[in-house]
């Protein structure tokens, strides 16, 4: 049975990096990449564990490998209170790959408008900001101008597991006690 | 080359093609030059020159569905979709659908639960039993080989690395080959050696994403932990071998980081690390009773489509273009080619873990050869055809570039290019659509996991 496995697992400790509370030289951070827009005032700061609804806007799947490997034991973000959700009536975070392609745009702004208040939008790697070198393609729109609020941006291509985390911590308000860590 | 269809000729054209096929010719891609003539290029087993067969322009080329070349129905869709004078001349072949009482369909998509790129599924379901399964693509097209018209080679190999992140420097390899074919150009053995390393360090990453992902599909959540443990720590060691995690602008970097000395070792563990899982997943038949008949691809896809890559291997299909063509140092090496017969989730699965094991051992021969210091490239004149073929096998299977340089030989006229899995996504409704329930859906996608971006574009 596989579990003996995780017995094993267990016998050997944490693979788990204390990034970003801490600095850890294996976890590579492209640094100082994200940045926070106006946060949506209304809706207050989000004080409790946090799901992720993730769209694919037009991405090579650089952005969405390492979204992945947010829940890899190296990363754990649960331990922090993440967690992909599978609908948009149980997110609070909605993350965005890729150009944004015209074909995405009415489908982004459709889930967008389905998750509960409050709710954050983070736009996730260098195709989502500006389009990177796609932004002359046809049907590619490079922003998420004028279809959804964006709260926090994060570079990279693709942007760093590391960066990613930290990126999130920024988008939901982080409690001041991670602040004072000197986290984010 | 051979230039001997026109107007009205289509047929002759679509038998001479069928004909090379079943001599056992393997067709590579199907491209428009920029004159217009569209090209099918093909190569022999035995040589490494390229047959070229062109059509008149004004020709008709015959839709997949009733001819059978099915290693080009994606580029041939691509064709018909632009505005060139390409005509079509189907017979009547409605659209398949499943209609019926009792039949609900599922639209499942373009987004998905968890991370996962934008495609709509549509499954037609009787009960539990999947009767039928339509993919709708086309959310995300970036027009890749459109953009890189026009644009200088550098410039083009920029978006060509960013066609699919897993499987960046696979774009980046046979792009590079394609052009210095154009150019006349040969790459070194010290080069070739270099591209092979990193190659086989990408096919590693993205096999272990692939391991994760399956397990994860079957609920078990410890090997999916185990495995994505593994691909991180590939991820990181391609960081500090070629300063980027999915080995963008490693073509150009052209000499791993010193570093690289104590890296054998660490590769090695991650081998034998990913042996052991699977040993114990063989031994857990909560994983193996999903596995085992889940997804059987049908003969007549199979000799239809004819896929590659694992997929391809994992349905008695052998080829390995490492195997076929010794584009980098693989003669030198030797590696098994997995090969499974049942076309199966199971068989898809042991040919990725067999393939892990093989990619290991290919990057340990070749560590302590590979350039530390980056190749100087003779200034040379240039002096090729202007136009050239790149082949490689990408970590999911055949991938192939055609360009055509200007004739100073620095910038794109034109390009094309065919990835496996806009090749590959073709089997995936027939083997779903095969006395497959709902609850097969998850694990049979995932024991593909094909690439949108790959076929999008």
């Amino acid at each position: 049975m596989f579990y003996w496995r995780w017995l094993r697992n267990l016998a050997e400790g944490s693979k788990t990096t204390g990034y970003p509370f801490s600095e850890d030289p294996e976890v590579v951070s492209r640094g100082g990449s994200a940045v926070v827009h106006e946060p949506l005032a209304a809706a207050g700061p989000i004080r409790r564990a946090m799901a992720i609804r993730h769209i694919d806007g037009g991405s090579c799947n650089g952005c969405e490998s390492e979204l992945q490997m947010l829940s890899s034991p190296d990363y754990d973000f649960s331990r922090v209170g993440f967690s992909y959700t599978p609908s948009p009536r149980h997110a609070d975070i909605l993350v965005v790959t890729g150009v944004i392609t015209q074909n995405m745009a009415d489908i982004i702004a459709d889930v967008f408008e389905g998750m509960p208040r409050p709710k954050r939008v983070v736009a996730l790697g260098q195709c989502a900001l500006s389009g990177h070198v796609f932004r002359a393609a046809p049907g590619v729109l490079g922003s998420l101008e004028g279809i959804v609020p964006v709260t926090v941006e994060i570079a990279g291509c693709p942007p760093t597991p590391g960066d990613i985390l930290k990126g999130l911590l920024l988008a939901v308000d982080a409690p001041p006690a991670l602040r004072k860590e000197g986290a984010v | 080359m051979e230039m001997i269809w026109a107007a009205g000729q289509g047929q002759q054209w679509m038998d001479h093609i069928l004909g090379e096929r079943r001599r056992g010719c393997r067709l590579l891609l199907l491209a428009q030059d920029p004159a217009g003539t569209v090209w099918g290029v093909g190569r022999d087993l035995g040589t490494t020159e390229d047959a070229w067969w062109g059509i008149d322009p004004e020709g008709g080329v015959i839709r997949p569905s009733s001819a059978g070349v099915g290693e080009w129905i994606h580029q041939q869709e691509e064709l018909a979709h632009q505005s060139v004078p390409i005509r079509w001349d189907p017979p009547e072949h409605p659209l398949r659908t499943a209609r019926g009482k009792g039949i609900f369909r599922y639209p499942l998509g373009p987004v998905h639960a968890d991370v996962s790129e934008s495609l709509r599924y549509d499954l037609s379901v009787m009960g539990d039993e999947i009767v039928y399964l339509a993919l709708r693509h086309g959310y995300k097209p970036r027009h890749i080989a459109a953009l890189c018209a026009g644009k200088p080679v550098d410039d083009a190999l920029a978006l060509v690395e960013r066609m699919t992140a897993t499987s960046s420097f696979s774009h980046q390899w046979a792009f590079a080959m394609a052009v210095e074919q154009a150019r006349g150009q040969r790459a070194s053995e010290a080069v070739r050696v270099y591209r092979s390393v990193a190659q086989e360090m990408e096919r590693l990453a993205s096999h272990l994403g692939d391991l994760a992902t399956l397990a994860s599909s079957t609920g078990l959540p410890v090997a999916q932990m185990d495995y994505l443990h593994l691909k991180e720590t590939i991820l990181r060691w391609n960081f500090r071998l070629f300063h980027d995690r999915y080995l963008r602008g490693a073509l150009v970097r052209g000499a791993l980081d010193p570093v690289a000395d104590a890296a054998a070792g660490a590769l090695i563990a991650v081998g034998e690390q990913a042996r052991s899982i699977t040993r114990e997943l063989l031994h857990t038949p909560s994983f193996l009773d999903r596995l085992v008949g889940a997804g059987k691809i049908p003969a007549g896809t199979l000799d239809f489509v004819r896929p590659v890559g694992p997929v391809g291997r994992s349905a008695g299909l052998g080829d390995d273009v490492r195997a076929l063509w010794d584009y980098g140092v693989y003669d030198a090496v030797s590696f098994a080619v997995p090969q499974w017969p049942n076309a199966d989730a199971y068989a898809r699965f042991m040919v990725r873990t067999e393939e892990v094991s093989s990619s290991v051992n290919i990057i340990r021969r070749l560590l302590p050869v590979a350039p530390r210091t980056p190749p100087i490239w003779p200034a040379a004149e240039f002096s090729g055809p202007g136009r050239g073929t790149g082949v490689v096998e990408a970590p999911r299977g055949l991938l192939a570039y055609a360009v055509w340089l200007t004739s100073d030989g620095r910038q794109i006229e034109k390009l094309a290019v065919a990835t496996p899995s806009a090749r590959n996504w073709h089997v995936v409704p027939p083997a779903v659509a095969n006395n497959n329930i709902l609850q097969d859906f998850p694990i049979i996608d995932a024991s593909f996991l094909l690439s949108v971006a790959g076929w999008d574009q």
